[in-house]
Formats: C-alpha cells, sequence, structure tokens
C-alpha cells in the first residue's frame, strides 16, 4: 500500500518548502517518496530538479540516502481539457470543449485546481511504484476549502442533478422548468441554453467521471491517507485550522499533526549585562543608542518566542491533544537540498513532537 | 486621493498575509476621519467582526464604535435580498427558488456568487433603501474563495455570458463601478517574504491587464533592522566578541538582522516591481499591538 501525507494549509505558510522537507526526511528513513509540488518557489523547483514544469515523477539526485526522492509539479494550464479528453469520445469532447458555459467553468471554476490534485494522486498511488506520496495542495485562502473542492466538483457531475435539469416531464420538471424560466428571466434565455447543453454533453461522460471521482474520493478517507497541517508561527489562523480539523474528523480521516514554521527558537542565555555593554562600545559614536537596542534584544526575542509556544500551545489544546512539530527559520531561507536537509532535523519521522507541557 | 477618498475599497491578499486585520485597521482609520464606515466581509465569517470587537457574524449592520459598522455576507443572503428587492419575488416564492438545483446552479455559475455580493455592496452605496443604513465609505475584506482577480472580474464575467436580463443590469453596474478609479480603490496586503512579494506583482500585474489599478500595496508585518548603521551590524559583532557572554547576544542580532534583512530585500523587490507597474511604492506596517493603532498609523501613512 502506497501512504499518502497530504500538507494543506493556506498559502504563504512555507507549505510546498514544508512537503518537499518532509519528502526528503521520508526518504532519508528509506523510503521510495515522491513529491508533488504546486507552484514551488524558483529556488525550491531547481533544487527538486522540476524548474521546468513536468506532469511526470523526475529523479531528484540525492548522496548517501538510503531511499529516493522524485518530485514533479502539478501541471495547471489545461488540467480540465485533459480530464475531458481523457473520458469523452473525440466529437464529444470537441462540442464541450466549444461549449461557452463550458469554457467559463474550467477556468474559472474554483475548486478544479484542488480536484486535478487529488486526481494526479490517485495516478500516483496507483503506480505501487512508491511506498508514500507527499502531496503538497494548492494555496487556498481557508484550509477547508480543500475538501470543498473535490465534492463541489461531485456536485455539479451528480447524476440526480443532471437528471433533475434534463427531465423536463411530471412535477419534478415542472419545478425545474419553473427555476429555469427564472434563471432565463434573469440572465438571459441564452445562457439557460448554453448551461442545458453542457449539462447533455455532461450527462453522456458522467458515468466513467463519476467513477473516478468515487475512487479519488475513497482514496482521501484512505486509513493509509494521513493529513499535516502547515501554519506559520507568526499568524497560525487557529479558528480556520481548528474548522478543518473538525471537518476532518466528522469524515474519519487521518490527522497526522501540525507543522508550524518559522518559529523562534528560545533564547538561551546568558547574555551581557546593560552595563558591561554600555562599557564595551563606549568610544563608538551613537554607541547609547545601540546599547540600548542590544539590551532590549533577548527579551524581544524571548517574548517572540513564548508568542510562538502559547500560540501552539492553544493550538494543540483546541486540537484535542494532535501533536505538533516546531520549525525554526532557515537563515536566509530555503535555497538547496541542504536547506530542505536542515529542515528535515525538525520534522518526523526524525524529530519528536513539541512537549507543551 | 487616499483610500478612504473613495466610497469603496477592495482589499485583496492571501490568507496569512493578514489581509483581515489590514481591513479592519482601515476601518478604523477611515471612521477616525470622519467616514461614514462600514467594514464588509463577503466570506460569511467572524473574522472581521472579531478584529473589530464583536462576536459572531450577522448579515444585520452592527454598530462596533460611532461612525463604523461591521457586517458580513454570504451568497444566499445577497440572492435572496436581490430577489427581494428588484426582482419584487415574495417571500414564499423566494424559498421555492432556494431549492437545490437553484443553488447548486449558483454555486456553478461562475461570478454568480461573487457578483451577488458585489451588487449588495453597489447597491448600498449608490442607492440604499430607506431602511438601510446610508454610507461615505465601505471597505471589503474579499472572500475566501478564489482569488482577487476572480472577484474583481466577476462582474464582467456576468456581463459577458448574459447579454440581457436583471443580471447583465445589475453585473454593468457593478463592473462600471469597480473599474472607477475615484470611486473604488483596490488595496493589496502582502508579506515582506519572497513568494507573498512576487504573488502580489504577479496579481497587480494581472489586475493592470484587466484594467483594475492597484491604488496602494500594504506590506504586513514588517521587521526593521534593529542595530543602526553606523556603526552597523558587522562592527557591534566584533564589538560583542570581547565581551562577556555576548556570543548569544551576537547570535540574537544576526537573527534579526538577517530577518529585517530579508524583509528589506524582499520589500524592494517589491518596490522595483510595483515601479515598472507605475504603481506606488508600498506602505510598510510592523506588528500592530491593536487594530486602534493599526488604524492610527495608516491615518498617518497613506
Amino acid at each position: 500500500v502506497t501512504r499518502v501525507a497530504v500538507c494543506c494549509g493556506v498559502g504563504g505558510t512555507g507549505k510546498t518548502t514544508t512537503a518537499a522537507a518532509l519528502a526528503l526526511a521520508y526518504a532519508a528513513a528509506g523510503e521510495r517518496v515522491v513529491v508533488l509540488t504546486i507552484d514551488p518557489a524558483r529556488r525550491l523547483a531547481d533544487a527538486l530538479g522540476v524548474g521546468e514544469l513536468s506532469n511526470t515523477p523526475r529523479l531528484v539526485p540525492l548522496e548517501n540516502q538510503a531511499g529516493t526522492l522524485h518530485a514533479l509539479m502539478l501541471d495547471r494550464k489545461g488540467t480540465w481539457d485533459e480530464v475531458i479528453r481523457r473520458y469523452a469520445s473525440a466529437d464529444l469532447a470537441e462540442r464541450l470543449l466549444d461549449n461557452r458555459y463550458y469554457k467559463a467553468v474550467s477556468t474559472r471554476l474554483s475548486g478544479s485546481h484542488e480536484y486535478m490534485a487529488v486526481e494526479k494522486l490517485h495516478e500516483l498511488t496507483s503506480a505501487g511504484q512508491f511506498d508514500r506520496v507527499v502531496l503538497d495542495t494548492p494555496p487556498t485562502q481557508h484550509v477547508v476549502d480543500f475538501f470543498r473542492a473535490p465534492d463541489r466538483i461531485r456536485g455539479i457531475l451528480d447524476r440526480s442533478m443532471l437528471s433533475l435539469i434534463l427531465d423536463d416531464t411530471g412535477v419534478r420538471g415542472m419545478a425545474t422548468r419553473g427555476a429555469l424560466s427564472l434563471i432565463g428571466r434573469l440572465a438571459g434565455e441564452r445562457v439557460v441554453s448554453d448551461i442545458r447543453e453542457f449539462f447533455e454533453l455532461l450527462h453522456e461522460l458522467s458515468a466513467g467521471f463519476r467513477e473516478r471521482s468515487e475512487r479519488v474520493s475513497a482514496l482521501l478517507r484512505a486509513p493509509a491517507t494521513h493529513y499535516w497541517l502547515v501554519a506559520n508561527a507568526d499568524a497560525p489562523e487557529r479558528n480556520d485550522l481548528i474548522g478543518f480539523l473538525n471537518e476532518l474528523r466528522e469524515r474519519g480521516m487521518t490527522f497526522a499533526g501540525f507543522l508550524i514554521n518559522r518559529v523562534q527558537p528560545t533564547p538561551t542565555g546568558p547574555f551581557p549585562s546593560d552595563e558591561a555593554l554600555q562599557q564595551a562600545g563606549a568610544g563608538e559614536p551613537g554607541w547609547e543608542q545601540v546599547s540600548a537596542a542590544l539590551s532590549a534584544l533577548p527579551a524581544a526575542a524571548d517574548a517572540r518566542a513564548r508568542a510562538h509556544r502559547d500560540a501552539v500551545r492553544q493550538l494543540v489544546l483546541a486540537a484535542g491533544g494532535s501533536p505538533a512539530w516546531l520549525v525554526p527559520e532557515i537563515a536566509g531561507g530555503v535555497r538547496s537540498l541542504d536547506g530542505l536537509r536542515e529542515l528535515t532535523r525538525h520534522l518526523p519521522p526524525h524529530a519528536a513532537p513539541f512537549r507543551s507541557a | 486621493m487616499r483610500p478612504f477618498d473613495h466610497r469603496l475599497v477592495m482589499v485583496l491578499g492571501k490568507g496569512g498575509v493578514g489581509r483581515t486585520t489590514v481591513t479592519a485597521g482601515l476601518a478604523r482609520a477611515a471612521a477616525r476621519l470622519g467616514r461614514r464606515t462600514c467594514a464588509a466581509d463577503l466570506g460569511g465569517t467572524d473574522a472581521l467582526a472579531v478584529r473589530l470587537g464583536l462576536v459572531g457574524r450577522s448579515y444585520q449592520f452592527r454598530r462596533v464604535i460611532g461612525g463604523l459598522d461591521v457586517w458580513s455576507a454570504t451568497p444566499a443572503e445577497c440572492f435572496d435580498d436581490f430577489l427581494a428587492r428588484k426582482i419584487h419575488l415574495p417571500g414564499l416564492a423566494r424559498k421555492v427558488v432556494h431549492n437545490r438545483f437553484v443553488d447548486t446552479f449558483i454555486d456553478a455559475v461562475p461570478g454568480l456568487n461573487d457578483m451577488m455580493m458585489l451588487g449588495r455592496v453597489e447597491n448600498l452605496l449608490v442607492e440604499p433603501g430607506s431602511d438601510e443604513p446610508q454610507y461615505d465609505f465601505m471597505v471589503i475584506d474579499a472572500p475566501a474563495t478564489g482569488h482577487g482577480l476572480t472577484l474583481l472580474q466577476a462582474a464582467r464575467t456576468m456581463t459577458d455570458m448574459t447579454k440581457v436580463g436583471p443580471f447583465h443590469d445589475l453585473s454593468r453596474a457593478v463592473d462600471i463601478f469597480l473599474s472607477d478609479p475615484h470611486r473604488t480603490a483596490v488595496v493589496l496586503v502582502t508579506l515582506p517574504e519572497e513568494l507573498p512579494v512576487s504573488e502580489t506583482l504577479e496579481l497587480a500585474a494581472d489586475l493592470g491587464q484587466e484594467g483594475f489599478r492597484v491604488h496602494t500595496v500594504i506590506a504586513n508585518l514588517v521587521e526593521r533592522e534593529p542595530i543602526p548603521d553606523p556603526p552597523g551590524v558587522a562592527k557591534v559583532s566584533e564589538v560583542l566578541s570581547s565581551v562577556t557572554d555576548g556570543a548569544a547576544l551576537a547570535g540574537l542580532v544576526a537573527d534579526v538582522s538577517a530577518r529585517a534583512a530579508r524583509h528589506a530585500s524582499a520589500l524592494a523587490e517589491l518596490e522595483g516591481g510595483l515601479r515598472r507597474l507605475g504603481i506606488a511604492a508600498p506602505v510598510a506596517v510592523g506588528r500592530a499591538p491593536s487594530i486602534e493603532r493599526l488604524g492610527a498609523t495608516l491615518v498617518e501613512l497613506l
């Protein structure tokens, strides 16, 4: 069984980097790992060797590692078209790709990106080539959007929904006609005819699509699929994270833990006394100001470290005791595999979780 | 013109950059300047209300302080309002409309969700009903779904899809309002880090191509270099090397300085990118101890 680690979190939290580091950590522990990244920053992409857009896994050259690491980057462009072409006959695909409503839906429907990521995940787990797939998820405003996306896509493809629109007879037909006529009144008849055609075309391909989306959905709920939540120590959106966790648990999915980025380490003194600082540079112009700034630094760093740990403690408490790993900032940012390697020292399976006691 | 001199400010930015906090700060700032202000959340959450010191979310206009209300909307609430006010559909008929089919339809039509909410905002500002509050200024915490560009484009998408009818009229009115640089200002919020900066520049460029000018970019949580120059960090480290227990302190100086330097270089990158797009230099704010203070700072800086 291929195990899956899904890294969720809002944009700007260092999620892509963390996913890559987590993958490297498992590879170092001897597993055959593949990481599916989404829009990695240039330097990370270069470090992983996926600088050029690639929908197939590439081997990341590692020295002295027990396992292997592959990386790929999700191709955002034309992902919907790809799926349509896969499930529809050539003629049907052409007509669908030409439909005005489809064009609007495929380029703007939120959730399609997430859906495509999960589609790709399904492909990678089916290959049997890897022990573990690490999935970086598309950046969303709220982490829960990740779950809603596939459901939303499925809702649109829902067979009962399609037949409701296409079935014009009986009482149900009357209600549908009423609703369609209201939409025609509000939005114009052309929109209604575009939408009807869209759903008629979709109806023809919905069986294959549905079967696939159900398998994808089952994969998200599988016991071997674990979820990680990545957050920024400076701004962990607790309500958002806990909301996500609740949805996760309602769905019976497994939560692995929090990975908190950019955590300030607790400063460990001893530090020089104020008098010593004042004397040390007494000759320097403007030293008074400097020594005051220096004197204030340990307390400021300590306050920041405490604030970060308090936030994590509250998060862990609200989550009912789920583990959290604290990952410090890497000086200068992660620019290379060495930078990633430095991160892995603070991540599972190597590092122990934060003890909140 | 300052952002507050417009009728509407759209605050865009990804999750985690402090967009909601900045929205709340801008609202406090506008109220401070005597504008009758409404801080609006279009994501259906309590985040903005909580930042402003209230509990929970509500579609009612709720008073925060004198001259400042907070309001939270969902597409369904705005759609219902639209059917009642513009189509004059009675309550029972509106209930029928809210069946699964119509709800799914609304969810599936691109831009309709966003357009319903922006239409409500435009109505409030341009022709408020006799039962509605009158605002000089609304500041919007952009909704959770999608991208800022999609939100601003929603009205145009809808105008293109529908050639006639009430949706068409409403979306045209919204598009005209949003594209008018005298009435609407777009404010982007970002962090002084590499990835958020490049995303912000990308968004600003995309917005520009669609005819939306970015008025102001606010870089949030910017840390400043703690050591003045002269003498500078190198000199200070040298001095510290001769002080008892100086090494640990030198380590802290290096940490904070590295962060401040990273922020400064990200800000420089942002400023350069914005200049190439013909957009003013970003406004940098540090961590604000309170929304009130942030409001005061924004009045000063903007």
